[in-house]
């Protein structure tokens, strides 16, 4: 699905380097790694939003430039920090799915203004703005910050569910929460390693 | 209020709303598209927006006086000394301001949504639709400070109106016309009246941005 081929990116000094790695059609593949090791330069760049320094991605087999025209809608990143616009909670879902709605408790707050919500329920939406356009590849940048316990299981249960049809890439900084993943890489000085 | 003061009044409605509304209308989206576009032209543009903020109002009144005159280029429109000609100097007057408080205010919205919009494949209306909305508070900032500067200048509605008695006379001529007659009185009262207008627009307008942005 994405193959990382000696992928390097820098904003003066490097985030990483000599990157190598390939993500399967389907799985949870989670991400782990100390605050500024690369984690979201990696997802973003995975999801054509920052175009890496040197090295190829190739996104379903294609180029990661000529990808980013042909596999637009086939990879989506859910950012780190909620993110949430003007409108209902409706309004920021972009897609119309329903399971999604329901998984994570959603569905009695779609007419609610999404801005007035708490973190918690603002992270929900921005993950599930993700998850309901039902992309090939779903990259959720700590999609379990600001949840409470209960809302985290519920959107792990859902995330491990969606990730037998799609590849999920999800990252967190406490690796035993990732333990329940397919695969686990850790970025760490600047390199990736696989860890399990 | 007598009739006099009401037609100076509603000449002073139309000199400083319609050239708003001009400049609202075509300033909102090409605040967007030159936002949503970035690179160097639009900060080139964005420059010189900000520099014509600054404008003069009676050298802008003078360029403008020598186009619509009898024997300048725009002379056979015979605009000179109409309230029309008033709305063509406050619109050129507030448009640029209008474009460099909506580009700033634009440039306060969060930049992922620029991300957003490109993985979710919007269209460039609906992306310029979903940053004017996030910036509709600084809009309306934008649109408040535009009329100020249109609801509250002399120059141009002196040279390009000629503060004509019951035809283009404007509260602000008007102002000046009676102080230089030593009626202070009357003065004072239609300044009160500007300030009532001027204060009265910006607070509507920023409650409609507000509430617009939800």
């Amino acid at each position: 699905m994405i193959r990382a081929v000696d992928l390097g990116k820098r904003y003066g000094d490097y985030v990483f380097r000599h990157v190598n790695v390939e993500l399967p059609e389907r799985g949870l593949v989670a991400l782990v790694g100390p605050n500024g090791s690369g984690k979201t330069t990696l997802l973003k760049i995975f999801a054509m939003l920052t175009e890496p320094t040197e090295g190829e991605v190739y996104i379903m087999g294609t180029p990661w430039r000529e990808a980013r025209a042909r596999h637009r809608g086939d990879v989506l990143y859910s950012h780190q920090e909620p993110l949430v616009y003007s409108g209902t909670v409706e309004d920021n879902l972009v897609c119309n799915d329903g399971d999604v709605v329901d998984a994570l408790g959603l569905r009695p707050l779609l007419r609610h203004k999404a801005k007035s919500l708490s973190g918690g329920y603002k992270k929900l939406v921005t993950v599930a703005r993700v998850l309901a356009c039902r992309p090939k590849a779903a990259l959720l940048d700590e999609p379990t910050a600001y949840l409470d316990p209960e809302k985290r299981r519920r959107l792990l249960d859902y995330v491990t569910q969606y990730a037998k049809k799609a590849l999920v890439v999800w990252t967190t900084h406490y690796p035993p929460e990732a333990e329940n993943s397919d695969a686990m890489y850790e970025m760490r000085d600047g390199a990736l390693r696989r860890v399990r | 209020m007598s009739a006099e003061v009401a037609g100076i009044v509603l000449n002073t409605l139309y000199v400083s709303t319609t050239p708003v509304i001009i400049a609202a209308a075509l300033g909102t989206p090409l605040a967007a598209w030159l936002h949503i576009r970035g690179g160097r032209a639009a900060a080139a543009l964005k420059a010189l927006f900000n520099g014509f903020v600054g404008m003069p109002t009676v050298l802008l009144g003078l360029l403008l006086y020598l186009l619509l005159a009898r024997t300048g280029p725009l002379g056979s429109l015979q605009l000179l000394y109409t309230l029309d000609a008033v709305v063509i100097g406050h619109t050129v007057l507030v448009l640029p301001l209008y474009l460099s408080f909506a580009l700033t205010a634009l440039e306060g919205v969060d930049p992922r949504l620029r991300e957003v919009a490109d993985m979710f494949r919007f269209s460039l209306w609906r992306t310029a639709a979903l940053h004017v909305r996030e910036a509709a508070a600084g809009l309306a900032a934008a649109v408040a400070a535009s009329y100020g500067r249109a609801v509250g200048e002399l120059g141009i509605a002196l040279m390009l109106g000629g503060d004509i008695r019951y035809r283009t006379r404007v509260l602000t001529t008007a102002i000046a016309h009676e102080t230089m007659l030593g009626n202070w009185d009357a003065a004072i009262q239609l300044g009160v009246i500007l300030l009532a207008i001027s204060l009265a627009v910006s607070a509507a307008v920023t409650a409609l941005g507000f509430r617009y942005r939800g």
